[in-house]
């Protein structure tokens, strides 16, 4: 499958190899989401971003969703693809170089908040007796913990692993004393949580900048397991944080 | 009809927030109920991160929320206005 070269229309133009009718229907009834993140990820990061290039890196997350769907699973494809969507996006910025510090601190934010989503995704989906209640509960419950890996994705000043760029738009002093004053409170916690393995996640992704799949790795356990033990720590960090306030 | 309005206020769950009831009665817009939702998110965070990294955090997690499948599927459990964005089903 070929997409059309940037600029012209942004639809399937030629079909080859493995991928089936249905691989193209699904990309073609779902990149008007492309257009719409690709507005929201510009609006989230700022300056320093390229909406051609969000444009392109999302049309591939769309192809990849409509290869790997599986309509098996509880995930609508429109919930599916908007996550691979925006995850391209993301993944796309991150390659980028020389953004604004500003601009990878908002970026990493919505690495965080993407992440927690990911995670939190499957269960609203699995569950169809949920209540309004129920899944309003859990909507709450999702953003806490979104706005609290956005919070934690400063601490350390890196994306996968790598420093933020240089630039003109340095950290100002009360930031730094409150990231670092964050930092400290977080480390404490985490000495305190009851498994080890919690503690390790959230400094792997937090402290290290890793991703979720490169904590597994390290961890040497699957994406699903990291996933729910970032959740588990997440959920007795904001606890914690919220003895704090 | 009292008892299909009584089946249908249990299975809408009477825990939902009084902001979600606003929003579905019409007294609260969407984008309110998405403040009101961010607001209590970071409520946490008050005076543990600076008031800028605060408004960075509110605003991308608005911006996320505004097409997030986890927002339009609560909407459609509720019985609420959708968005009028990325609403397609499966």
């Amino acid at each position: 499958m070929d997409l059309e070269p940037s600029g012209g229309e942004p639809k399937v133009v030629a079909s080859r190899g493995a991928d089936g009718p249905e691989v193209l229907a699904r990309f073609n009834a779902e990149l008007d989401l492309v257009d719409l993140i690709a507005r929201q990820v510009t609006k989230s990061v700022g300056r320093g971003v390229e909406f051609d290039d969000l444009l392109s890196a999302g049309r591939e997350g769309l192809l990849d969703a409509a290869r790997r769907f599986d309509p098996a699973k509880a995930i609508p494809f429109r919930a599916y693809a908007n996550l691979r969507i925006r995850g391209a996006m993301i993944d796309g910025v991150r390659r980028m170089s020389a953004l604004p510090r500003r601009a990878y601190e908002r970026l990493a934010a919505l690495a965080a908040a993407q992440r927690v989503e990911e995670g939190a995704m499957e269960p609203v989906f699995a569950n169809a007796a949920m209540t309004a209640g129920e899944a309003e509960a859990a909507f709450t419950d999702q953003l806490a913990l979104a706005a609290t890996a956005c919070a934690l994705s400063n601490v350390a000043q890196l994306v996968d692993g790598q420093a933020y760029a240089a630039g003109d738009d340095a950290e100002t002093p009360e930031d730094q004393l409150q990231r670092a004053e964050l930092l400290a409170r977080v480390e404490q916690v985490l000495k305190e949580l009851p498994q080890v393995r919690e503690a390790t996640v959230i400094r792997l992704i937090y402290f290290e900048g890793l991703s979720m799949e490169a904590a597994g790795r390290e961890m040497q356990l699957d994406k699903s397991w990291v996933s729910r033990l970032h959740a588990r720590a997440m959920d007795r960090l904001i606890k914690r944080m919220n003895k704090l306030v | 009809m009292a008892a299909e309005s009584t089946a249908a206020a249990v299975a809408a769950g009477p825990e939902v927030s009084a902001e979600l009831q606003q929003l579905r009665d019409g007294g609260l817009s969407l984008e309110e109920y998405l403040d009101f939702q961010v607001d209590r998110a970071v409520s946490h965070l008050r005076g543990q991160v600076s008031d800028r990294r605060l408004e960075v955090i509110k605003s991308v997690l608005r911006e996320q929320i505004s097409t997030s499948p986890a927002l339009i599927e609560l909407m459609k459990r509720a019985g609420a206005p959708l968005p009028d964005v990325g609403t397609g089903g499966a």
